[in-house]
């Protein structure tokens, strides 16, 4: 029992990305592995799912297709009108994407790269991206720039600052869940090795599905917000 | 003196959010119980709601892990 408690020491240890191999001098860390290969996984499948689709469907899994880009197309009609409804590929495509890294505990010796705050991050980045670029082609320069001061010209640093803020707080909120998951995981598993992680794990397949509602929800809203249709 | 930060931090965070989320389902039971038939919406919109309160959390404990491995 004492070795186990010197082991919590380093309990870090076991939830950090570790280096997978080196191209030139590169260090290829194993959350881009294992990125690179979840992403050929879920290609191959999509590919494989969305085969002769037809009209009238009569296969399973183009009905299991169709409810999920309804359901994403309702989140965005619901945040942003009918007008947002063009954007349900970017929505949905970082839904899939972040439930399937989020699961990448199911596959053997694989951790999910979620834990890792470079990747949460890099989709922030993205998500900054996306609102501005949004806003602009929507409202045009000058009502982009209008946004800025809207209730009154005393508010112009905290309207920028929120535009930084919001990826910044979806990116560490998707870390965050991860990582305290997974350090729970480890702590418990250091102590008691025997059945108690399993129940744990499996809140962590609901944690993994509701940080990903919530991230596309809120990519959903800022979209929404961009794209201005209340005014 | 950092382990007295790390533990505060966490149980201040802690104390909040558990406040916050036990007034959030209290809301939800009493809107559950009075009208069953709208259960289905109540209970996503407090699994979300609770995902929220509980993230403020995890900034707190992303934020005491750094300075237990003094960053």
């Amino acid at each position: 029992m004492l070795e186990n408690l010197k082991q919590l020491n380093n309990v870090l240890d076991h939830v950090k990305p570790t280096r997978a191999f080196s191209v030139g001098g590169f260090d290829i860390s194993s959350t881009v592995m294992t990125t690179w290969f979840l992403m050929l996984l879920s290609i191959i499948v999509i590919l494989l799912l969305t085969r002769n689709l037809k009209v009238r469907p009569t296969s399973k899994s183009q009905l299991v297709l169709e409810y999920f880009v309804s359901f994403i197309d309702n989140i965005l009609v619901d945040t942003g009108g009918k007008e947002a409804k063009r954007y349900t590929p970017i929505v949905g495509g970082f839904f899939l994407t972040i439930l399937i890294l989020n699961l990448a505990w199911f596959i053997p010796i694989f951790r999910p790269p979620t834990m890792d705050f470079n990747l949460t991050f890099a989709l922030g980045i993205m998500v900054f991206f996306i609102s501005q670029v949004l806003g602009i082609y929507h409202r045009g320069l000058k009502n982009y720039f209008k946004k800025f001061i809207y209730p009154s010209a005393i508010l112009l640093p905290i309207n920028i600052l929120e535009e930084f803020i919001k990826p910044v707080s979806l990116a560490l909120r998707l870390f965050g869940n991860m990582f305290a998951d997974e350090v729970l995981v480890v702590i418990i598993a250091i102590l008691v090795p025997i059945i108690l992680p399993v129940p744990i794990q499996l809140l962590g397949v609901l944690t993994a599905g509701i940080q990903a509602f919530v991230f596309s929800l809120l990519l959903a809203v800022y979209i929404g917000e961009a794209i201005g249709l209340e005014e | 003196m950092n382990y007295f930060a790390v533990g505060f931090t966490i149980a201040f965070a802690a104390f909040g959010s558990a406040i916050a989320q036990g007034l959030a389902s209290k809301a939800a039971l009493e809107g559950m119980a009075r009208q069953p038939e709208a259960t289905g919406n109540i209970r996503t919109t407090l699994l979300l709601s609770m995902a929220f309160m509980e993230s403020l959390t995890l900034f707190s404990f992303v934020i005491a892990i750094l300075i237990w491995t003094k960053i």
